[in-house]
């Protein structure tokens, strides 16, 4: 999985790429798209809403360029506008009524359409642990543990205390770890 | 706070499994959606809806078909890109909120008003989002001047609809 704070785009690509270059602007999106579709994706784990999302970001992406000033690395600044198009979409009254329909947590693997899973029956697992997350649980774990962002970080996106940020991780590994522990309860017992 | 009432210092929260964060991690990349050639396509479309000068002509353009002035009570002397001076788009936007929504309109001129309605909400959801991060002045003026452009549209358009509804 590639770190959105790991993606470093040279200075004249972004100077060419803020000239509306086309070759510039193609290298600079094929650098960031994976890793800002990986991070949607995760988050609001549903395909349809994450293309729309996806959409939005990069778009906003390449339309505000010109005020990135180079303060954090390239993908961590796209990361952060992700982020932020995450957190509308959850937070929008649209998300809660598709989440009283029962349909928000539907697991996905996030392959082009038409193209068929490789067999990985750990990382389905994994995808189908995550998913069984809240969305807010979902965006402090993977932020945490993927992207690699501070308590600090995540309370200050979300609004909230470093203590929210804490629990939520802390609950949300809880979940995981009897997600991928056998449970005694279900060990099958002789007849 | 007490310590053991401190949720920063709280015993009870469980350590992190390290092994959960590197069953994460070794999850592959998501492929996106599409490619550059058709990303560049939506940005190029989205750019496009958002220039306001088509939008202006087709409002006059529509006002014409209607058999009306393209004036609305708020238009304003300068051509469409100069800058539209904020009093004005308020005087608009204010006029537009005293408006009666009719029932029966014509199609082609309720699409332009729906297009621009919709080209404003998006705008302010823009809005919303700069002003939240509060480290985009520049950002923050270029789309409320959109907005404005896009409110004294709609009011020719509205104001066209009104017009020719009193010559019926």
């Amino acid at each position: 999985m590639t770190r959105l704070a790991e993606i470093r785009v040279a200075e004249g690509l972004i100077a060419g790429a803020r000239t509306g270059e086309p070759d510039a602007q193609a290298r600079i999106y094929a650098l960031l798209a994976p890793g800002v579709f990986a991070l949607i994706c995760r988050i609001v784990a549903n395909r349809a809403v994450a293309e729309d999302l996806f959409q939005d970001t990069m778009m906003t992406v390449f339309e505000q360029l010109d005020w990135y000033r180079g303060e954090a690395p390239l993908g961590a600044w796209a990361g952060r506008i992700a982020l932020s198009r995450c957190l509308m979409f959850l937070r929008s009254p649209w998300h809660r009524a598709r989440l009283s329909f029962g349909s928000a947590a539907d697991v996905e693997t996030f392959l082009p359409f038409g193209q068929v899973p490789e067999p990985n029956p750990e990382g389905l697992d994994v995808e189908r642990a995550l998913a069984s997350l809240t969305p807010t649980a979902r965006a402090v774990v993977w932020l945490y543990e993927v992207e690699g962002w501070s308590h600090e970080e995540i309370a200050r996106s979300f609004g909230r205390s470093v203590s929210f940020s804490k629990s939520q991780l802390a609950r949300a590994h809880q979940r995981l770890r009897a997600w991928f522990e056998p449970k005694a309860s279900q060990t099958c017992a002789p007849t | 706070m007490r310590p053991d009432l401190d949720p920063d210092t709280a015993p009870d929260l469980p350590v992190p499994d390290p092994r959960l964060g590197q069953r994460l991690r070794a999850l592959p990349d998501a492929l996106p959606p599409y490619g550059y050639g058709e990303f560049s396509r939506r940005l190029a479309r989205r750019r496009q809806r958002r220039d306001p000068a088509p939008l202006r002509l087709l409002a006059a353009a529509l006002a014409m078909l209607d058999g009306t002035p393209a004036a609305a009570p708020s238009q304003s002397a300068g051509p469409a890109s100069m800058p539209v001076a904020a009093p004005l788009a308020a005087n608009a936007e204010r006029w537009l909120n005293a408006q009666p929504r009719r029932a029966i309109v014509r199609v082609p001129t309720q699409m332009a008003v729906t297009e621009l309605e919709d080209q404003i909400a998006a705008i302010d959801d823009q809005l919303t989002a700069v002003g939240l991060s509060q480290s985009q002045a520049g950002q923050l003026a270029i789309l409320q001047r959109d907005r404005a452009q896009l409110v004294e549209s709609l009011a020719q358009v509205r104001y066209a609809q009104i017009l020719v509804a009193g010559v019926q």
